[in-house]
C-alpha cells in the first residue's frame, strides 16, 4: 500500500507543481535522449569496449557481430567504440562553443546596453553585419585560417554565433532597463555596474538560455559539418563528422560506419532542438499558442 | 577550394541517403563522351594551380602539360630513350656536351619554328629559376646555338643521367615567353597559358578544376590519328566522387578509383581497366637532420613497427605490393633486397629511448589521398603501443615541398608518394638521396652521407652502364642499410577508360596520363 501512495504522489506532485500543460511524450523523449547524451559524454569513451583509436588492419571493414556489435571501419577500429568515444569531441565541442558564444554575446549586449546610444549602435550594427553572414561559411573560414583542428572548429563557431546571442541579450536587457524597479534602484543612487550585476543581468538571460538549448543541436550539426569538410577534428580523431567522412569511402560496401555516426548526429541535433523548443514554449507559453 | 566543395556535394549525397530518398545526381548530357564524338575527359586527382612546364617534376602538372608541349628526348614504354623534338643526339667524347639536332618543320601553336634558341632559353629559364626540373639540370653550364635546328649542351661534369632527365624539360616558346616575361621569367603568365609544340593546344584552363585540350593539327611528330579530338580533364581528388562521376557518365577516364570502388565501376557495360605497375612508391621520409631522426636505430624502429603486409592487403586491396628496396620494382639496377617485415619485439627495443623521452613526433601527410591518411593513422596507432606519440599534420604537396626548403621547416616523419624523376634509377638516388639536394625540396629526408654521395657521383660520372648498375645497386643497399628512408609499398595505379579505347600504356618518365598515346576506335 505504502509503495501505491508513494507512486500516486510522485506522479501528482508535478501535476500540481508544474505550469497548465502537461509536457507532451515527444518532449520527455526528447529531456531523456539530452540527458543519457550528456551522461555519455562524460562516461562514454570509458564504456567503449575497444580502444577507438587502435588500428587492426587485419580486422578491417568487418559487419556487425558480437564481437565488433556495429562493426569496424576501414582500419579495422571499432565502430562503436569510436561513436561513443566521439560523443566527447561532438556533444562537448557544441556545449562549448555555444557556451562561449553565449557568454560572449551577454558581454557585448551588457556593454551595449550601458555605454549610451553611439556605443550601443555602433556594437549592435557591427553584429547585424556579422549576422548577414552565414554561419557555416564564417565558420568555415575562420576555422581554415587557423589551420583545421577541433580546437579551430570551437573557436570558429564562437566567431560566428555570439552575435545572434548578444542580439537577443540585448533585446531583453533594453526591456528589463526601463523597467520600474531599475529605475527604482537608480533612483536611489545604484552606479551602472551595480544596476547591470544585480538587477538587469539576472532577470534578462532567460532566452539566452532558451536559445543557448535550442543552438547546441545546430552547433553539432555545425561541428559536424566542419569535420566532414576537413576544416575540423583531425584524424585519428574520434568525432563523428569526421568518422561520416572516412566512411562515406566504404559507403556502398560498409554502411554502418557513416550511418552510425550519421545517426548520432541526428538524434543529437533533434533532441537538443526539441528540448530547447519545449523551454521556450514553457517559459513563453504565449509563443506556442501563437 | 575544389576539394571542400566536392565534399560538400557529398555530404549532401549523403543527407539524401540518410532520408532514404537516394535521387540520382543527375548527369549533364552534354558533358559525356556520346559514341561518334571524340571527345574524352578524363578524371584528374591531385592539384594543379599551374600549367608551367617547369614544374613538371609534380605529376599532376607533368599529365597536365605532357599534351601540350615536347621535350627533346623521351622514354617509350619499352625504357628506350627516343628523340621527340630532338630527332638525333651525339655525345661528345669527354662527355662534357651533348648536340641535338632538332626536327625540321617542327613548329610552336601559333606558328614559330621550333629553333636552337628556344631549347637555350627554355634550359637558361629553368635554371635561373631553380625550382621544378631545374633539379635534372643541376650539371647544365650552358647551351649554344649551332644553327637553327642544332643546339650544344655544355655540363659542368659529365653525367649519365642528364639524357634521361631532359624527357621532362618542356621547350617553351622562347619569342612568345619573352613577350610575356613580365619579371618572373614568364611564371605568372606560363600558369595559365602555354607556349608549346606539342599534339594539343590549350583551349581552357580553370586552376584546380579543369583544363581542356584541342588537337593540334598541324603537329609535325609522330602523328596519332585516333587520338581524340579534344580532351577534357577534370578535377576530381576523391575516389569516390570519381566513382559516381564515371557511373553519372560524366567522365571517361580515371586513374584515382580507389579498390572499394573500383568493382562498382567494372559492373558498368562498355568500361575496363588497365593495370599498370608505375615507378611509383609509398614512402615514409624523416627528417634525418634533427633529432630523433638523425639516429638510424631509431629510423629503423619505426620501420620495424608497420605492418607493411596488412598495408598492401588491406589499404591498398591488392593492388600493391609491399616494397623491397629504396627503388620501385619495376626500375632496374635494383639490388636483391627482401622486402622489410614488421617485427614488434625489435621495434620495441630500438624505439625504448624514443619512448622514454615523451617527445612528440609530427607526421605529414595529404588528407586527400586516402592512401596516405590511411597510412599515416596506422603507423600512429602501432607507435602509439610502443609509447611513442605521434600527432598528425595535414599538408598539401606545396605546402610540403616548401617545408623542404630548410631543416627546420621539414617535418619529423611524412608520408608521401614518391615517383623517380626519370627511369633511370641514378635519378632517384641522386635527386631524393644525394646531400647537395638537401633544402631544395628534392631530398625529402635531408639525407646526407659523404659515402653515399662519393659513389653516386662515381656513377653519375662513368659512361659504363655495368659499372653504374653495380654502384647504384651499392647505394640502394647502403641506404637501405642506414634506413635512409622508409619504403612501404609499391604502387599499382588502376585506369579505368572506355572498352573502345587502347594504348593506355606506361610511359616511364611520365607516371601520369599520356592522353596523345591513347587510340579511340569506333
Amino acid at each position: 500500500m505504502t509503495g501505491t501512495t508513494t507512486l500516486a504522489s510522485v506522479h501528482a506532485a508535478p501535476r500540481v507543481r508544474r505550469a497548465r500543460r502537461r509536457t507532451p511524450w515527444i518532449d520527455r523523449i526528447a529531456y531523456g535522449t539530452v540527458l543519457v547524451l550528456l551522461l555519455l559524454a562524460v562516461v562514454g569513451p570509458l564504456i567503449a569496449p575497444h580502444d577507438p583509436y587502435s588500428v587492426d588492419l587485419g580486422q578491417a571493414l568487418r559487419a556487425p557481430s558480437g564481437e565488433h556489435l556495429l562493426g569496424t571501419d576501414g582500419l579495422g577500429r571499432d565502430v562503436l567504440s569510436r561513436a561513443l568515444a566521439g560523443t566527447r569531441a561532438s556533444i562537448l565541442g557544441a556545449l562549448m562553443a555555444v557556451a562561449g558564444a553565449a557568454l560572449i554575446g551577454i558581454l557585448v549586449a551588457s556593454i551595449a546596453t550601458i555605454g549610451g546610444r553611439w556605443v550601443d549602435d555602433i556594437v549592435m550594427r557591427f553584429c547585424d553585419i556579422t549576422l548577414s553572414l552565414p554561419v557555416m561559411v564564417m565558420a568555415l573560414g575562420v576555422a581554415v585560417a587557423l589551420g583545421p583542428s577541433l580546437r579551430s572548429a570551437v573557436i570558429a563557431m564562437v566567431v560566428a554565433w555570439w552575435p545572434g546571442f548578444a542580439r537577443i541579450a540585448r533585446a531583453e536587457m533594453r526591456t528589463v532597463i526601463t523597467s520600474p524597479y531599475v529605475e527604482a534602484a537608480r533612483v536611489l543612487g545604484a552606479g551602472r555596474w551595480r544596476l547591470m550585476t544585480r538587477h538587469v543581468l539576472p532577470n534578462s538571460l532567460d532566452g539566452v538560455y532558451v536559445q543557448a538549448t535550442l543552438e547546441i543541436g545546430g552547433a553539432t550539426l555545425i561541428m559536424a559539418g566542419l569535420s566532414f569538410v576537413g576544416a575540423g577534428a583531425q584524424p585519428p580523431s574520434a568525432e563523428w563528422g569526421a568518422m561520416v567522412e572516412t566512411g562515406s569511402r566504404y559507403l556502398t560496401s560498409a554502411w554502418w560506419i557513416s550511418v552510425v555516426p550519421g545517426l548520432l548526429i541526428t538524434l543529437t541535433a533533434l533532441a537538443f532542438a526539441l528540448t530547447g523548443d519545449s523551454l521556450r514554449t514553457r517559459n513563453h507559453p504565449d509563443a506556442a499558442l501563437s | 577550394m575544389s576539394t571542400f566543395r566536392t565534399k560538400r556535394a557529398l555530404g549532401l549525397g549523403l543527407a539524401a541517403l540518410a532520408l532514404g530518398t537516394v535521387t540520382a545526381c543527375a548527369a549533364d548530357p552534354s558533358d559525356s563522351g556520346a559514341a561518334g564524338d571524340t571527345t574524352l575527359t578524363f578524371g584528374v586527382d591531385g592539384t594543379v594551380p599551374s600549367i608551367d612546364p617547369v614544374l613538371a617534376d609534380n605529376s599532376t602538372v607533368d599529365q597536365s602539360v605532357v599534351p601540350m608541349y615536347e621535350s627533346l628526348v623521351d622514354y617509350d614504354p619499352d625504357g628506350s630513350l627516343q628523340g621527340r623534338l630532338a630527332t638525333e643526339w651525339s655525345v661528345a667524347d669527354d662527355a662534357r656536351s651533348v648536340t641535338f639536332t632538332l626536327r625540321d618543320g617542327a613548329k610552336f601553336h601559333d606558328g614559330a619554328p621550333v629553333t636552337a634558341e628556344d631549347v637555350k632559353y627554355t634550359l637558361d629559364r629553368a635554371k635561373a629559376l631553380g625550382v621544378g626540373v631545374a633539379q635534372f639540370l643541376s650539371d647544365y653550364a650552358s647551351a649554344e646555338v649551332v644553327s637553327d635546328t642544332e643546339v650544344r649542351i655544355n655540363l659542368a661534369s659529365p653525367s649519365s643521367i642528364f639524357l634521361g632527365g631532359l624527357a621532362k624539360v618542356y621547350i617553351v616558346n622562347s619569342k612568345l615567353v619573352e613577350k610575356n616575361a613580365g619579371s618572373d621569367h614568364g611564371q605568372s603568365w606560363l600558369a595559365s597559358n602555354e607556349a608549346g609544340s606539342g599534339p594539343y593546344t590549350l583551349d581552357d584552363f580553370k586552376p584546380n578544376r579543369q583544363i581542356i585540350f584541342d588537337r593540334y593539327d598541324d603537329f609535325t611528330g609522330e602523328v596519332n590519328d585516333a587520338a581524340p579530338e579534344q580532351i577534357v580533364y577534370r578535377l576530381i581528388p576523391e575516389s569516390s566522387t570519381q566513382r559516381e562521376e564515371m557511373l553519372a557518365g560524366n567522365i571517361d577516364v580515371a586513374d584515382g578509383i580507389e579498390p572499394q570502388d573500383l568493382e562498382a565501376v567494372l559492373e558498368r557495360d562498355g568500361l575496363t581497366s588497365v593495370e599498370l605497375a608505375k615507378a611509383q612508391g609509398l614512402y615514409v621520409y624523416f627528417n634525418t637532420q634533427r633529432p630523433p631522426f638523425d639516429d638510424p636505430k631509431v629510423r629503423e624502429g619505426i620501420r620495424r613497427a608497420y605492418d607493411y603486409q596488412a598495408h598492401a592487403e588491406t589499404i591498398l586491396g591488392g593492388h600493391g605490393a609491399v616494397a623491397s628496396g629504396v627503388a620501385p620494382a619495376v626500375m632496374d639496377c635494383r639490388p636483391d633486397i627482401e622486402s622489410f617485415e614488421q617485427d614488434l619485439d625489435e621495434a620495441r627495443a630500438l624505439l625504448a629511448g624514443l619512448a622514454a623521452s615523451g617527445k612528440e613526433l609530427t607526421l605529414a601527410y595529404q588528407s586527400i589521398f586516402a592512401e596516405q591518411a590511411d597510412a599515416a593513422t596506422a603507423l600512429q596507432s602501432t607507435l602509439r603501443d610502443l609509447g611513442v606519440s605521434v600527432k598528425l599534420k595535414t599538408v598539401d604537396y606545396p605546402t610540403y615541398i616548401e617545408s623542404l626548403g630548410a631543416v627546420a621547416t621539414t617535418p619529423d616523419m611524412a608520408v608521401i608518394w614518391d615517383n623517380p624523376p626519370t627511369p633511370d634509377v641514378g635519378s632517384l638516388l641522386t635527386t631524393r638521396y644525394h646531400s647537395k639536394f638537401r633544402e631544395t625540396s628534392t631530398n625529402f629526408g635531408q639525407y646526407a652521407d659523404p659515402a653515399v654521395d662519393k659513389l653516386l657521383d662515381q656513377a653519375n660520372a662513368t659512361g659504363d652502364a655495368d659499372e653504374r648498375c653495380d654502384l647504384y645497386q651499392e647505394v640502394q643497399q647502403m641506404l637501405v642499410d642506414d634506413s635512409a628512408s622508409m619504403p612501404v609499398a609499391d604502387e599499382v595505379t588502376t585506369v579505368v577508360v572506355p572498352e573502345n579505347v587502347s594504348g593506355v600504356e606506361l610511359y616511364p618518365a611520365h607516371t601520369g596520363y599520356m592522353p596523345q598515346t591513347y587510340r579511340m576506335e569506333d
